[in-house]
């Protein structure tokens, strides 16, 4: 039975304007079963032939039957094909173990089944089974190919496609390779088509010769016609087809890659150097109020209309100064005032915020504010953003105690009141001192506004 | 671009981790990224515990504060409150704890096939692990939940507790960490490599625990100090964090754990009991056969 069938098949690649003729028009058939090995010069197209039964060439035109059918959707499921490079292809990320699974893992095979497959072809191949956990980039290239050839059988495949996989080996190994492919063959009745540019390796593998030339079949050969001795028979007139083609001109120019990928590099490094910039620029970026920008807060602030809260005679500011304000206030079971708490949020530019406090607090006059110590802070507040830091003021006015401590009644009071703002904290000196309602507890008031820092975090 | 370079020479069997320690770097080095996987989902595993972990820290923070605040005479009352709230949450969490040792039963079998160099699919064995182990790991699961409920719910009653009525609050906290759980840390081991019933592997445990008490209590609890060290921080968020990075770090733990244990049953039980286990997962000199 055919396994393999190419009527009038042409292949091309596309250059700039042109294309070229990988394939012209050629015809040919493969048994099932059948170790066909296939010699040309280099760009004759035999990776290209190899690559059309696999169906990654686009552009052809002629028949392509495998098994007496035209391969549609996924070629080398339908099929079970292999395909075995130079370069191994593994899977760096996977171990050894998974790299030969892969094949069955695709075609969803019962773990237990792989478990045993995977262990079995490993050993088959000269592989320890203490290699399966490895990763491929620990292995030498002779234990990666080993690797690519398990992977190749472990689901037996009805068809190889072998291009040049062992071209880049030492003779010995190679030899054992060549031996282990051919023994495969024997056992399993594949069908293999191996490309190579070895006389000898053609010849030790048997089989039939494919002879190509650039882009077409220039014989077909009968491998056991030559002894091993007369090898060099077989290709000897590539050198001069090469040497043609040479004189010609027609042998492409291999391109450097890096040179080759330069735009891609200097996008890349561009890219780079740019998030780098940006990011340097985030770090090291200067604070936006550059310019001192003062808003003022009094006359009549908590009676007036919105526009006007902000202004005063001494001045033109503008409202974008602070985005609200909370006054709390606290009262004993007598109904005396205790403490008044107030909250600001600065948005803007603002670096200062002025308070009149006669106006903001309920109609006591005379305290003042200042900025409680560096020291006090941190004892109080650990933690705590400085005003400058965090844009919010926090304030908070004391006036006598009438019951002693105080900081339960204002944990219960505060407690789930408040919206969560970071707060600079400014705690009123002597502030019911100087109205003649006895002196302030600054401990207190600190408690208070130490309890709301915490609860406010 | 290759990163790594191809080497020249052959891998040897000589190169290979030949103990239990070269394992560990081993597997660290080669399969960092799939136990950080591993972690992953566990955490998925684990976010119904850590969203009860997240409500009961809210309750203990604010039920502290409270009490911090309060006069002396009402702390008892409020520690009182706290118990009974965080009793509701630790309760709650003997579920979280189950699903959890659900996820532990497939990560289990991860680490293990780790331990043993044995190749790793991380998907297939960790559901192959789910299905082997967790029977035995609910189980875990739900008798530490029910441990760390006893101990939640008398550690709070110690809050508020006077004279050696404190210590006997304390029993049920320091009696599991001095018993339960080194052996429900080696039931994590002999569960996952051998196919006993659970009561057996248990009997396994607390004898290996017997025979190794004190560095088998030693590492207990320097792990479990780890795990505990969320709790020992006052701010919610940074409790979170360090809770979900002690989830990433767990397989990495629970490897070193696996191998000390593994050298452990080798010394104790394996060379009668199941010699075929012994050294498994390390290059033997003479044989040039890793553990298969």
């Amino acid at each position: 039975m055919k396994i393999i069938e190419l009527t009038d098949f042409s292949a091309y690649y596309k250059l700039k304007k042109e294309y070229l003729v990988a394939l012209d028009n050629i015809s040919l058939d493969i048994d099932e079963g059948e170790f066909v090995t296939i010699v040309g010069p280099s760009g004759c197209g035999k990776s290209t032939l190899l690559k059309c039964i696999l169906g990654q060439v686009g552009l052809t035109d002629g028949t392509l039957l495998l098994g007496g059918k035209e391969p549609a959707g996924d070629v080398i499921k339908e099929a079970n094909i292999a395909y075995i490079s130079q370069d191994t292809k593994l899977f760096p990320h996977l171990n050894v173990y998974e790299n030969i699974a892969f094949p069955l893992r695709i075609a969803e095979a019962d773990p237990a089944d792989v478990d045993a497959k995977v262990r079995a072809i490993a050993k088959r191949c000269g592989l320890e089974p203490a290699f399966l956990n490895r990763r491929p980039r620990q292995l030498s290239l002779g234990q990666q190919q080993r690797v690519a050839l398990a992977r190749a059988f472990v689901k037996k495949p009805s068809v190889i496609l072998a291009d040049e996989p062992f071209s880049h080996l030492d003779t010995p190994l190679r030899a054992e390779f060549q031996e282990l492919i051919h023994d495969y063959h024997v056992e399993t009745n594949a069908t293999i088509l191996f490309v190579t540019h070895d006389n000898d390796e053609a010849l030790t593998l048997g089989g039939r010769l494919l002879r190509m030339g650039f882009g077409v079949i220039e014989a077909w050969e009968d491998v056991s016609r030559y002894g091993k001795s007369d090898g060099r028979k077989v290709t000897q007139s590539i050198p001069e087809i090469l040497l043609n083609k040479e004189k010609r001109g027609e042998k492409r120019p291999v391109r450097n890659k890096l040179l080759y990928r330069w735009p891609v590099y200097l996008l890349g490094v561009t890219a780079l150097v740019f998030l780098i910039s940006m990011l340097w620029g985030r770090l090291t970026e200067s604070s936006p109020n550059e310019k001192l920008s003062v808003c003022f807060v009094g006359q009549n602030f908590l009676n007036v209309e919105a526009e006007q809260r902000l202004s005063r005679d001494m001045g033109t500011f503008t409202n974008q100064g602070i985005e609200g304000l909370t006054v709390d206030s606290l009262y004993n079971d007598n109904g005396a005032l205790l403490a008044e708490a107030l909250t600001i949020r600065v948005i803007g530019d603002t670096d200062f915020v002025i308070l009149e406090d006669d106006y903001v607090f309920d109609g006591i006059g005379g305290s003042y504010f200042s900025p409680i110590p560096t020291e006090t802070v941190e004892r109080y507040f650990p933690g705590a953003q400085t005003y400058e830091e965090s844009g919010v003021i926090y304030g908070v006015l004391l006036y006598s105690p009438q019951n002693g401590s105080n900081e339960t009644v204002f944990s219960e009071y505060y407690y789930g009141e408040k919206d969560c703002w970071l707060f600079f904290t400014v705690v009123s000196e002597n502030a019911a001192g100087m109205n003649g309602k006895g002196s302030t507890d600054d401990t207190a008031a600190l408690d208070l506004a130490a309890y709301l820092w915490r609860e406010n975090r | 671009m290759k990163f790594f370079p191809t080497p020249e020479s052959d891998l040897t069997i000589a190169q290979l981790p030949h103990t239990r320690r070269e394992i560990f770097a081993d597997i660290c080095g080669l399969y960092g990224g799939s136990l950080f996987r591993t972690g992953l989902i566990l955490l998925a595993f684990a976010l119904p515990l850590l969203f009860l972990g997240f409500l009961a820290d809210q309750n203990e923070l604010a039920y502290l504060s409270f009490a911090r605040e309060a006069a002396d005479g009402e702390r008892a009352a409020i520690y009182q409150e706290y118990q009974l709230t965080d009793s509701l949450f630790s309760f709650s969490g003997i579920i979280g704890y189950m699903i959890f040792a659900a996820g532990l039963s497939g990560a289990a079998r991860v680490i293990r096939q780790h331990s043993w160099e044995e190749p790793v699919n991380l998907k297939i064995d960790l559901l192959k692990g789910i299905r082997q182990n967790v029977k035995s790991y609910l189980l875990m699961g739900f008798l530490t939940g029910c441990w760390i409920f006893l101990s939640r719910y008398c550690f709070a009653g110690a809050l508020y507790a006077q004279g050696s009525r404190v210590l006997v609050n304390l029993l049920p906290l320091l009696g599991g960490l001095i018993i339960l759980l080194p052996v429900l840390g080696f039931s994590l081991v002999t569960n996952a490599v051998y196919s006993n019933p659970f009561g057996q592997n248990l009997r396994m445990s607390l004898l290996l625990y017997l025979k190794r008490p004190l560095s088998s209590l030693g590492i207990g609890i320097l792990m479990v100090l780890l795990l505990l060290l969320a709790n020992a921080v006052p701010s919610i968020p940074i409790r979170m964090l360090l809770r979900i990075m002690n989830i990433f770090a767990a397989p990495f733990l629970l490897l070193a754990w696996f191998l000390w244990c593994s050298s452990q049953l080798d010394r104790f039980i394996n060379p009668k009991y199941y010699p075929e286990l012994v050294g498994k997962g390390l290059v033997k000199e003479n044989t040039e056969e890793s553990g298969e």
